[in-house]
């Protein structure tokens, strides 16, 4: 083994006992916070197979980037932020892969959040057949942004300051995206089962 | 008085708390005045209610073991791959082998050399690794940074 070739050993032995530390604490913040973490992926996508999807991209991409987490946001709202980007990554590429063709394999492998088959099947759809059926369709119609804001607020109990900067905006636009999100909400839910919201007439 | 459109706007952050002051006063006391804005207000509550009673879904038991996995294999070492020095390099070192080539072929105008068919050759494969390694990047560079994740987007 010559020189260089040993100097290259040190710092791939020292690199590998770096991440060993950094993966066994950012386990246990995965540990403690993953449920959360579905859940919310799971009312932001609709579906199951997507939820399980986002969150495994949302936890690569934090812990690819876990040594810019400075603790100033919790871990949570960090991890929120992240999937906030990966989902509209996703849905972005979606809208491309619309477009072109959903047949052709997706050119980029590893940590892409890859399309399933069985994403749309109407048997993955959220909680068919589930008292809160409704509200979950009502929210898979809502404009993206106002459903991450209204979940980031009624799901998660975020305040209007920390939803801002999950979201990378103002909060004026949080305040503006918050009401009408529950507005459109409302008015799904009003058109789809008058039977059962009708008492919201306006 | 705060118009009834005004107010409607509010509601939202009214019923979050998240208003403040004086808009928050004249919200009040425009509810206390108005019964129609003050329908649209238990609306807007009931709505934030049944999005707060939404149950709780467990994540499939193996969705943890699944990214640890992923966790792991992100920190197994990366195959050894091309330096970006390392193509300047080889660029450089075809460019000083043709010119060493030129300078020798002019000062023995004499004797013949296939220039057409050696340098070239050797040009070629050296430029086909420098493509080959702008085709091994690509991968890593168009979807390893995620959106608006730079330094300065938190850590306030």
């Amino acid at each position: 083994m010559n020189r260089s070739s040993k100097l290259e050993a040190r710092i791939v032995e020292r690199g590998a006992i770096a991440a060993g530390a950094r993966r066994e604490l950012f386990e246990r913040l995965l540990e403690e916070t993953h449920q959360q973490v579905f859940h919310l992926a799971l009312r932001l996508t609709g579906s199951r197979a997507d939820a399980e999807d986002l969150v495994q991209e949302s936890f690569l991409r934090a812990y690819r980037f876990f040594h810019r987490y400075d603790e100033s946001l919790p871990f949570t709202s960090w991890v929120y932020k992240i999937m906030m980007n990966a989902y509209i990554d996703e849905m972005r590429r979606r809208g491309r892969l619309k477009v072109s063709s959903l047949d052709q394999p997706h050119p980029e492998t590893g940590s892409a959040w890859e399309v399933r088959d069985d994403a749309s099947s109407p048997e993955e759809t959220l909680l068919q057949g589930e008292i809160d059926e409704d509200v979950q369709e009502a929210l898979n119609r809502m404009t993206p942004e106002f459903r991450m804001a209204v979940l980031l607020a009624d799901v998660e109990g975020l305040s209007y300051e920390e939803i801002s900067e999950v979201m990378n905006t103002s909060v004026g636009t949080v305040r503006s995206r918050i009401h009408r999100g529950r507005k459109q909400l409302r008015r799904y839910l009003m058109a789809a089962r008058p039977d059962k919201y009708g008492r919201w007439k306006s | 008085m705060m118009s009834c459109a005004k107010v409607r706007n509010l509601l939202s952050a009214y019923v979050d708390g998240e208003l403040e002051g004086r808009e928050m006063a004249a919200v009040r006391a425009h509810l206390q005045m108005c019964p129609s804005c003050c329908a649209e207000c238990d609306e807007i509550r009931s709505i934030r209610e049944k999005l707060h009673r939404l149950p709780q879904k467990a994540a499939p038991p193996d969705l943890l073991d699944r990214i640890k996995t992923r966790l792991q294999e992100a920190d197994e070492p990366i195959p050894q791959r091309l330096q970006p020095g390392f193509a300047a390099t080889v660029v450089m070192a075809a460019a000083a082998v043709l010119g060493a080539f030129a300078v020798y072929s002019v000062m023995h105008p004499s004797q013949e050399y296939p220039i057409a068919g050696e340098a070239p050759a050797v040009n070629g494969s050296q430029l086909d690794g420098v493509r080959d390694f702008e085709r091994s990047r690509s991968p890593f560079s168009s979807h390893s940074i995620p959106v608006s994740l730079d330094d300065h987007s938190w850590g306030r």
